[in-house]
Order: C-alpha cells, then structure tokens, then sequence
C-alpha cells in the first residue's frame, strides 16, 4: 500500500514537473474552463511607443512590448482570445502614410480574434479602409451599422461565435453615431441603426438560438456621458443576455471594471483599457461545466 | 452486483453525451501596463514588420522644413497658440478669397506643449496635429459668437488670431474686440476653424447648425504651409503674447 501511494505521489511530481506553466494550468483549472480575454482599445496607430520626454505617456505603449506580452501570456494559457473596440486608426503618422495597413497587419501577427469599427476607422474614408482590410486576418463586427449599398456591404460581421475548447463565446457589437463626429464624405451611406436594441436582439439571438455560454459586446459606444447619449453603462443597464462590455470612444483609464445590473438584475461587466496601448486589459474568466439532460431542466456539475 | 456495474457504466455514458454548458462561476481583472519593462520580451517578428515601415516614415518625419524660435503652449494665450491661430487665419483668408474675421483653435487639439527652438521637421507638425482635422468657415450672428465665447472662456482660454482681444471672468467672457470694435450681437461674422468644433465638438454645440463651408485643407497642412514659407522667406516661425486673451480671475 506505501509503494502504491508512493508510486502515485510521484508519478503526479513528475507530470507536474514535466509540464509547463501551461500544462499545470491546466491542471488546476480544470483545463479549459477558464477564459482569458484581453482587450485594446483606441490605440490610434500608435505602433512605436510614445516618444521619451517629459509628458506623461512618455514611453509608454508600443505594439512590439504588446506582442511580447501576449506571447508570455499564450506560453501560461490555454484559452487565450484577443479583442479591440475600435479606433486603431488615426494618430501618428503611420497612419497618414500608410493608410492603417500597418496596424492590421500587427494585429494579425498578434492574433486578434475580432475587432469592431470606432469613428476613426473611417478617416481613410470607406475605400481606405477597405484597401487597408486586405491586411486584417481577424473579423469586424458592427452589429448595428448597415452598410448596404456601400464598398463595406459584406466586409463585415453582424457577429461572431468562437468555441473557446468548448466554451460557446459570442461576439457582437455596439457602434457610435457617425453624424456629427465623422464628415458625411467619409462615411457615405453608412447607416447608424439604435445600438441598445440591435446589441439586445443580436445577445437574445446568440444566447438562445446559438446556445452562446458567454456573451460579449465591443463597444464604441463610449463609457458614460453626462447627457442622454447612449453609453456602455446604458447599454449595460438596458441589457438582457451581454455578460461583458468590452469599451472604447472615451480613452477611460479604469481601476477596475464597473459591474451594471442588467435589466434582469444581473451583473454586466464594464470595461475599457485606456487608449494608445498604454494598456492591455486582461480578464480571466471561471466557468463552471454543467450538463443538461435533454429530458429534464435538472444539472449537474 | 455485474448488472448494477453494467447500470452505472451506461449511465454514464448517457451523461458525457448529454449537453454539457457553462456558466460563470468568478472573473478576474487586470490591467496590464505596456512599457519598457516588457523591452527584453519584445516580439521580435512584430518588429520586423513595422522595420520597413518605419525606415520609410522616418526619411519623411525627419525632412527639415524650416525653422522655430521657441513657441510654448498656454492658457489663456501663449506663443504656440497665437502662432497657430494666426497661421489659420492668414491661411483661410488666402484660401477662401473671403475676409475672415478671426480663427480659432480648441487647446485640446494642439498636442504638442512646445516647440523648440531650432530645425523644425515634419514630423513635428504631425506631433502638433496629429488629427485630420479640417479647415471649416463658419457664418455666424453675433449672439452665437457670444456662447463660443463664453465657452472659450470656460476652457480657460484657447488659441485665437491677433484680430481679436477679450477677457475672462470667471467662466463668461467679457470686452469682446474684434477687429478693434465690440462684438455686435446682430452681426454676422465669418470665422475659421476646425470641422471637428464646427461640427460641435468640446461641447460647441451651439455651432453644430449654423451655415458652413467645409474644405478639405488639414489645419495640419496649413501649419506645413506656413512653416515652409517662412523659412522660404528666410524666417523663423515666431510670436508673441500680446494681450488677446486676458484672465481676470473670478
């Protein structure tokens, strides 16, 4: 019975020893049912990190430090998904001379997984973003801009669902008002449809229908206003199925994310990563593994 | 005691094939800060992507268009501001073929605190103004001026051309002049600015309705302009305070 136990402690040292960070991970997590997401927003070009000098983002950012960063986190995680809200246009000059090619190819080099369009993206107009699109590997979601009959109908997704090793993740969208914040020309026909209602029948649809286990929102919304326009916390508090609100539009440096009850008294999460890639905001998320029996409502865990 | 085995190992083969789902159980946050600790994890293929990029760019950024004498970013008037402003509406006057009676320049907008004395690059004006912002030339009455004003005045100041001198008190503005006369609330006046105000940005909202010409001259091309011409003069960029915009305090 000693040798046994024996036997067993060690043979569990030696997986343990044998294994990387990765792999003890996923031991104690129980492999997959946990989530990491991390997120961008507004990095405006910023591909170099700030210049060093006396203001107050001196050196910091930097898409390079960033890639690095991911890779370190990629090396320790299994289910790893990377995602922006918008704006990574416009900023530094590589943007007025490359026309935003550059950040997308980076962004794929990184993995990005989805992205949506902030009122920067279309500075280049539809055509510069569609030319510089050729060098995204990665989807964009606007859920509630229509662009029929313009050069972007069918570029873009309404939404996205990724199986993260079998946890059901959906995508979807808020987007900003163009009029007033981008010119008519660069926008043309773009139409901006009311972004509470089409995220909520777009989360219903991807909760119910396509049985999502979590849902979440990329908003370009803007964090919160002091005035009636729409904001992530009212998206937040008018929703039913969103789990996550993952902002940008206003550059809000956070300490912690905002928890919004939702209109069924649950928790939205509320976050937003600052601007520039100053930051990379990181969630880790624990999933519970439940079944259901086709026959009753019981679970299991 | 077999067939109860026999009832477990079915049973359980029922389960891992029934639907399994996920519910969140907690969820952690971070916020990560990208700076030069992470310089020894760099991603190198990242690097050599933008590598190309970059040696491009910086041949531009890095051309000499003339020169400054030291220009400093201020409320409620400094030389970089002035400098700009002036710029803008030297610049609009000549484009337009109109009189403009003033331009006017949001302080949030410049996004550099100084310039240097010494070469001045490209890329300079593109740290300055990084934005596309566009040239815009707003027709508007008196009364309406009066709230840009006030609002100006809020702000604590922004960058506006020599034409025009006024004082602030508190959060209003007062002893409006422009060119050397009182404003005139029944007038109607001819001013440049940026799409992005005009539009109603930095709560300008009041500016968002009124009759205006949109170019497609970047306030930042204007600021090329006019460094390349100076220095085709023989001149330094330069200004100077000279009492346009006064804080009176409360």
């Amino acid at each position: 019975m000693k040798r046994r136990n024996f036997i067993k402690t060690a043979g569990l040292a030696s997986v343990l020893l044998s294994t990387n960070a990765k792999g003890i991970n996923n031991i104690l997590n129980s492999k997959f049912n946990k989530l990491v997401v991390l997120h961008t927003n507004d990095w405006h070009s910023r591909i170099e990190p700030f210049p060093t000098d006396k203001s107050r983002n001196s050196n910091k950012g930097g898409a390079a430090r960033r890639a690095g960063l991911i890779n370190k986190i990629k090396s320790e995680e299994s289910n790893v998904l990377i995602f922006d809200a918008g704006d990574i246009f416009q900023g530094t000059p590589y943007f007025n001379y490359f026309g935003g090619e550059l950040e997308f190819k980076l962004m794929s080099a990184m993995g990005y997984n989805a992205a949506t369009m902030g009122n920067h993206d279309f500075d280049g107009g539809m055509d510069g973003f569609k030319k510089a699109q050729k060098y995204a590997k990665f989807d964009f979601i606007t859920t509630n801009y229509d662009f029929t009959n313009t050069i972007l109908e069918g570029r873009t997704k309404k939404y996205k669902i990724i199986n993260a090793n079998g946890i059901k993740v959906g995508i979807l969208s808020a987007n900003i008002e163009l009029e007033g914040l981008v010119g008519a020309k660069l926008y043309k026909e773009t139409k901006y449809l009311d972004p509470v209602e089409l995220a909520n029948d777009m989360a219903y649809k991807l909760k119910n229908e396509h049985k999502c286990d979590y849902i979440i929102c990329l908003s370009h919304l803007g964090y919160k206003y002091s005035g009636n326009k729409v904001s992530d916390i009212t998206l937040a508090s008018q929703s039913n199925d969103i789990d996550l609100i993952i902002g940008g539009h206003t550059h809000t440096f956070m300490k912690k994310p905002d928890e919004i009850l939702n209109k069924n008294g649950k928790k939205v999460i509320v976050t937003q990563a600052g601007w520039a890639g100053i930051l990379l905001g990181r969630l880790d998320i624990y999933f519970d593994k439940k079944k259901k029996f086709l026959w009753s409502e019981s679970e299991f865990v | 005691m077999k067939k109860l085995l026999i009832y477990i190992f079915f049973a359980g083969t029922l389960f891992s094939s029934c639907k399994s789902y996920y519910t969140v159980n907690k969820t952690e946050n971070q916020y990560l800060k990208i700076d030069k600790k992470l310089d020894s994890i760099k991603d190198q293929k990242i690097e050599s992507i933008i590598a190309p990029y970059k040696t491009k760019l910086d041949k531009k950024m890095n051309q000499i268009i003339g020169y400054a004498d030291y220009l400093n970013k201020a409320r409620p008037e400094s030389t970089l501001g002035n400098w700009m402003a002036d710029a803008i509406a030297q610049k609009a006057s000549e484009l337009s073929g109109e009189k403009i009676d003033f331009a006017v320049q949001n302080y949030g907008g410049l996004r550099l605190a100084e310039i240097p004395a010494g070469p001045v690059t490209l890329g300079k004006m593109y740290e300055l103004m990084p934005f596309q912002n566009f040239l815009t030339i707003l027709t508007v009455k008196g009364n309406i001026l009066k709230q840009f004003f006030d609002r100006m005045a809020d702000y604590g100041g922004w960058p506006i051309s020599k034409s025009v001198k006024y004082q602030i008190s508190g959060n209003k503005a007062k002893n409006i002049y422009i060119n050397g006369k009182p404003l005139d609330l029944n007038a109607t006046y001819t001013i440049a600015l940026s799409d992005y105000i005009a539009n109603g940005g930095d709560r300008c909202f009041f500016l968002k309705n009124q009759k205006k010409y949109l170019t497609d001259i970047l306030i930042r091309d204007i600021l090329i302009e006019k460094v390349k011409e100076e220095n085709a003069k023989g001149h330094h960029i330069s200004s100077k305070i000279d009492g346009r915009v006064i804080n009176n305090g409360k």
